[in-house]
């Protein structure tokens, strides 16, 4: 079965989350995934993208994708730096931020974060999901 | 337009998507309603796809309902379900996720406002709300405030054995909920037989303002009260 791959890069916009939820139907549809990875696929990846576009204050971000059958996989890259601090939810009284990230542990098998650094600036989110 | 928000009081009805582009607009229309207190009723039928920043406004206008009121989100599909569950949002206080209808959610609702559950009129009528009974009776007349109404409903249930409404239609327009049903009850000795009656509440946002109730027969309600 082939993979499906593929590399778009959108402005690093909430306005533009909604494009890259569009490319990513449209590439599962191409690929045949069932409706479950796609729709936590959907989820996972608009969230990376969301971090990159609320987050940082890159210009541009960019999503790789490789669709296959058996296993799929995206990843959401920028030239930023991750923010040095843990977010956790119960500190923030407001309720603010910090879910994005168990969102995304919780609806894919895989999650890695190369976080981008002062010395070495650049994020990459990567998402796995296998087809249960 | 990626997300709109449809008002028809007391539901806000969403459509599209909600994420981090309009998740701040959503909270502008939710957060007075919030403030008011009240069952604010959110159908989500119609939307098709909600991030972490659309969950942040969910569990703030929850939080802000706390001990005030709650927030009842209606028919979650799909991706929206799916976030709803992972975050474990029926567990948030103040805040309940339901399968039905906002119409089944709002026919409840006032179907027990409109029979004087004690717990609706407490959730759901405003401190400045005004109640009208009509006819000749000890409890004819206007019942003004929260505390009055809730007084007037317990000083009814006293000496009452039975007080039910077999409740026939709730219908809701933009601010008046009408509820049509027949009265049954069993008073010191006098029972009523469904006498047929309809109450009006007119709402805003989630709260009810006033209310009335029309009786089809008063001189059998003069006879029941007294």
């Amino acid at each position: 079965m082939d993979t499906l791959i593929g590399t778009r890069s959108f402005p690093a916009e909430a306005t533009h989350l909604h494009r890259v939820r569009s490319l990513i139907r449209e590439q599962a549809d191409q690929a045949a995934l069932s409706s479950h990875v796609t729709g936590d696929l959907l989820i996972a990846v608009s969230e990376a993208c969301a971090n990159s576009a609320l987050h940082t204050d890159c210009d541009e971000l960019t999503v790789r994708w490789s669709l296959g059958k058996d296993r799929a996989e995206v990843a959401v890259e920028d030239d930023g730096v991750f923010e040095p601090t843990i977010p956790m939810p119960e500190l923030n009284a407001d309720g603010r931020g910090g879910r994005g990230i168990p969102l995304m542990m919780a609806l894919m098998d895989e999650v890695t974060i190369r976080q981008g650094t002062d010395a070495a600036p650049g994020t990459t989110v990567r998402l796995v999901k296998y087809q249960g | 337009m990626l997300l709109a928000i449809h008002r028809d009081d007391p539901v806000v009805r969403l459509e599209g998507e909600l994420d981090a582009s309009n998740a701040q607009y959503l909270e502008g229309v939710l957060e007075p309603e919030a403030r008011r207190g009240g069952v604010v009723t959110v159908d989500l039928d119609g939307l098709e796809f909600l991030d972490a920043s659309g969950v942040g406004v969910i569990v703030r206008t929850a939080r802000r309902l706390k001990g005030r009121g709650r927030l009842v989100l209606c028919r979650p599909a799909g991706p929206v379900r799916r976030v709803l569950d992972v975050v474990q949002a029926d567990r948030q206080e103040s805040l309940e996720v339901v399968e039905h209808s906002p119409q089944e959610v709002l026919r409840d609702l006032f179907a027990a406002l409109a029979r004087c559950d004690l717990h609706a009129l407490e959730e759901l009528v405003s401190d400045d709300a005004v109640w009208h009974l009509p006819g000749n009776h000890a409890f004819s007349g206007d019942h003004a405030g929260k505390d009055g109404i809730l007084a007037l409903a317990a000083r009814m249930q006293e000496h009452t054995a039975e007080l039910l409404l077999d409740v026939d239609e709730v219908v809701a327009a933009n601010a008046h909920v009408a509820v049509v049903g027949n009265m049954w009850g069993d008073r010191e000795g006098k029972i009523l037989f469904g006498a047929g009656e309809v109450v009006v509440f007119r709402v805003e946002g989630a709260k009810v303002v006033e209310g009335w109730t029309y009786v089809f027969d008063t001189t059998e309600l003069d006879r029941f009260w007294s």
